[in-house]
This record gives structure tokens, C-alpha cells and sequence, in this order.
């Protein structure tokens, strides 16, 4: 079993007892504590982007010996434990937008489009994330990425692929919440992505809620 | 034992054993059997009547013993047992916080009332005369004018709301998935409304596996 450190960025989370529920979660299936980063956590130079991007400055955030982090944000829920990890560079589910982005740009084509929400990185990747970092300050975070709802992910994809070879991981790994039906019944993580603002919370309260036998089971 | 028949439409369910769960949970929870309408049940003349319209047609499609009949859209979760009904005409709970305000200030005969959410209600069969005139509406006036966000939801209210005095119950009966975050804890009913696409079968299977046991308990 290969080790690393669970990592989850929690921006100004509205509901601070689901954070601490899904940690202690995913601590109980999978036996890693999360090292969970909040605003107060974050440079004050820093403050100002938008909550995406900061994924750029993980490896800033975790002790400097930590060799492997599986980051997820913060709208996660843990079903499962995970499965076990491959001892790559990077590993990853590919996002429901696989097929548009990969007619969209042509360096993706023979490959896949990941969902940025939930990876396995290696620390040999903290060159991308430095250049994920420079993207976001000097473009300000007005890219055209940003403009079309992918945020940091589509440049975090090109900066990625264009270096390590990503291990892709089965959709059960991050089942995205709004597609992912099938992948349901081996699901690791269930990702309330896509989901309006305010919902998800509502959503992971109500899983909470069933999980914790506070509702009858008959 | 319950003095009310409970109705489901399920017309097309994606999912059919989720309609399933759903209805055993509620009978377990409230002791009373569902009666599910799908589309093999309805008449060939409504073939083309627009699936929310069909509850106009309920007084037709129930035996007529019936006298009071509790209707239940298939994106509702029964999470507890429902309150005992009051022997009234009609009894609902408003709809979300905003468009309730918003409708009442759009509507001046709602204005001193409330705005209900037509996905679940419990109503007397002194009330057939307005599904009756909804079902004229509907036919009469096509089913996207002029409401055409709220389908028969609005003239639904307007009928009910002109010949009865609505008795209406809190959220924490009917929880609407989209803004009940504060009535989770002591819903009786979680409604899925406002939740987009596939995600709405993907929250209930979630709930259904936690509750059956299928997720570890972590």
C-alpha cells in the first residue's frame, strides 16, 4: 500500500460540521487524518483568487516531506474506501467533458480530460503546479478558461499531460454525481460537482443524515 | 392507520427500482400502500398531455371510494414518518422560501396566503371540481401558456386556492432539496425538486444505499 496525505481545500466551507464530517469519513475508511486548508491557512496575497486556482499552491500548503497528497475539494462525499493506488506520477478520473475537451484541443485528442477534483499527484509533479501558480497570477484568473466554467482545470490538464504520463483511473474513482448513475453501486467518492450552489450541501447533509442512523431504517 | 391514499405518478421512470424503494419506504414509514400511476394506467386520450398536467386526471385513475388521496411526485425521498393530516380540504406546504414571496407578489389573490408546491399535497375528494377545471385548462390552453416555468403548478394554485382555504404545513414536512438546509434534521419528506437531470436519481440511490446498509458506516 503506497502512503500519502489526504489534502482538501475548504474555502470559506458554509457548513463547517459537514467538513469535519467528510474528513473524519474518509479518515475512517481509508485511516488517513486530512490535512484540510482553510482561508486562514492561505497568504494574504493569495486571498484574492479565485478558490479554484489555489489548488496551484497545494504543495506550498503540506509539510515538505510529503512525497504523495490525494487532493479532493471540498464537495466530495467518501462512500467507499479507495481502491488501491497506483505508484505513478499522477493518477486521475477522466471528467464529463472528456470528449468535448479532447475535440477541443488537439493535445488532448489521443488522451483523456481529467476532472481536477480529485487526483493523486506525486511530488515530482510540483513543476506544474508552479506553473499552474504563474497562469493564475498573470492572467488574474480572467482566462478564457475561466470564462468558460472550466477554471483551473483545463490549463491544470494541459500542464500535466504535457509532461508525466497520467494513470487513469475508473470513473468509480470520483463518480461524478450528475452522470455518474452506473458507476454508483462501486463508487469510491461521489462528486457533487455540477451541482447548484447551496444544493450540494443539502444533498451531503441528507447522505450525513442516513449514514449516521438518524433516520429510520426500516 | 391512515385515512388517505397515497398516489405516486411515475410516468417513464428512469429508474424503476428506485420507484420501487420509494414506495415501500413509505408504506413501512406510514403504514399505508402506494398506488403508483404510470403510463400504461392513464388513458390513451392524455397521451399527450404533458406529464405535470397529468395530476389533474388523479381523481380518474383512483377507486372511487377514494375520499382523500396524498400525492407524491417520484422525486420525493420518505426520510421519516409523516404527522397525522388534519380532516381538512386541501393541505400543503409552501414552496421555497423566495418564490413563494415571489409569487405572492406576483399574484395579488395569493398575496395573503402562500404559494404551494404541487409535489406533494393531501387533498379531500370536495376538491375533484378544481382538478377538473385544471384539467380543462390544460387542454384548453395548451400546457406551456402563459406559465410556462411553473407548468400546471401556478393555475393549480389559483383553482385550489379560489374555492378552499389551503391548511398549510412547515417545510420540515415537505423539504424542498434546493433550500431546506435549517428543516433537514426533522424532514419527513425530502423533495428533489430544482435538481437537474440524472443527479436526482443519483441522490436517492446514494440515500437508498446508506440506509440499506450498503456503504460502510465509516
Amino acid at each position: 500500500m503506497i502512503d500519502y496525505l489526504p489534502v482538501m481545500l475548504s474555502i470559506d466551507h458554509p457548513h463547517p460540521e459537514l467538513e469535519t464530517w467528510v474528513a473524519a469519513r474518509f479518515e475512517a475508511l481509508n485511516g488517513h487524518p486530512v490535512h484540510i486548508i482553510r482561508r486562514q491557512n492561505i497568504a494574504e496575497t493569495l486571498k484574492a483568487l479565485d478558490p479554484a486556482f489555489l489548488k496551484a499552491w497545494l504543495w506550498d500548503f503540506v509539510p515538505s516531506d510529503t512525497q504523495r497528497i490525494v487532493y479532493f475539494d471540498f464537495d466530495v462525499i467518501p462512500l467507499r474506501p479507495l481502491p488501491l493506488l497506483p505508484d505513478t506520477s499522477f493518477a486521475v478520473s477522466t471528467d464529463w467533458l472528456d470528449e468535448r475537451a479532447r475535440r477541443m484541443y488537439p493535445s488532448l485528442s489521443a488522451s483523456h480530460y481529467f476532472n481536477a477534483g480529485l487526483f493523486v499527484a506525486r511530488r515530482e509533479t510540483r513543476a506544474c503546479f508552479n506553473r499552474l501558480k504563474s497562469f493564475a497570477l498573470r492572467r488574474d484568473c480572467t482566462s478564457p478558461f475561466v470564462r468558460d466554467g472550466t477554471k483551473e482545470q483545463t490549463p491544470f490538464n494541459q500542464l500535466i499531460q504535457a509532461d508525466f504520463d497520467v494513470c487513469w483511473l475508473p470513473r468509480a474513482f470520483n463518480c461524478l454525481a450528475h452522470t455518474g448513475y452506473s458507476d454508483l453501486p462501486t463508487a469510491s467518492m461521489l462528486h457533487l460537482a455540477a451541482v447548484r450552489a447551496g444544493q450540494q450541501w443539502l444533498i451531503m447533509e441528507a447522505v450525513r443524515l442516513a449514514l449516521a442512523n438518524e433516520l429510520p431504517t426500516k | 392507520m391512515s385515512d388517505y391514499l397515497p398516489v405516486m405518478l411515475s410516468i417513464d421512470h428512469p429508474h424503476p427500482e428506485l420507484e420501487e424503494w420509494v414506495v415501500t419506504r413509505f408504506e413501512l414509514l406510514n403504514g399505508a400502500a402506494v398506488q403508483v400511476i404510470r403510463r400504461q394506467d392513464l388513458p390513451q386520450s392524455v397521451d399527450l398531455v404533458q406529464p405535470q398536467y397529468l395530476k389533474a386526471w388523479l381523481w380518474d385513475l383512483v377507486p372511487a371510494a377514494t375520499q382523500r388521496i396524498l400525492f407524491l411526485d417520484f422525486d420525493i425521498i420518505p426520510l421519516r414518518p409523516l404527522p397525522e393530516m388534519p380532516d381538512v380540504p386541501f393541505i400543503a406546504s409552501p414552496d421555497v422560501h423566495w418564490y413563494d414571496a415571489r409569487m405572492r407578489a406576483m399574484y395579488p389573490s395569493l398575496a395573503d396566503g402562500h404559494y404551494f408546491n404541487a409535489g406533494f399535497f393531501v387533498a379531500h375528494r370536495d376538491t375533484q371540481p378544481c382538478f377538473e377545471q385544471l384539467k380543462s385548462f390544460a387542454v384548453a390552453q395548451g400546457y406551456n401558456a402563459p406559465y410556462e416555468n411553473t407548468f400546471e403548478q401556478t393555475p393549480f394554485n389559483h383553482l385550489i386556492q379560489s374555492q378552499f382555504a389551503v391548511h398549510w404545513l412547515p417545510h420540515t414536512v415537505h423539504c424542498m432539496a434546493h433550500t431546506d438546509y435549517p428543516e433537514l434534521p426533522t424532514a419527513c419528506l425530502l423533495h428533489l425538486a430544482g435538481v437537474q437531470g440524472e443527479l436526482r436519481w443519483v441522490v436517492m440511490e446514494t440515500v437508498r444505499m446508506a440506509l440499506a446498509g450498503e456503504l460502510t458506516a465509516g
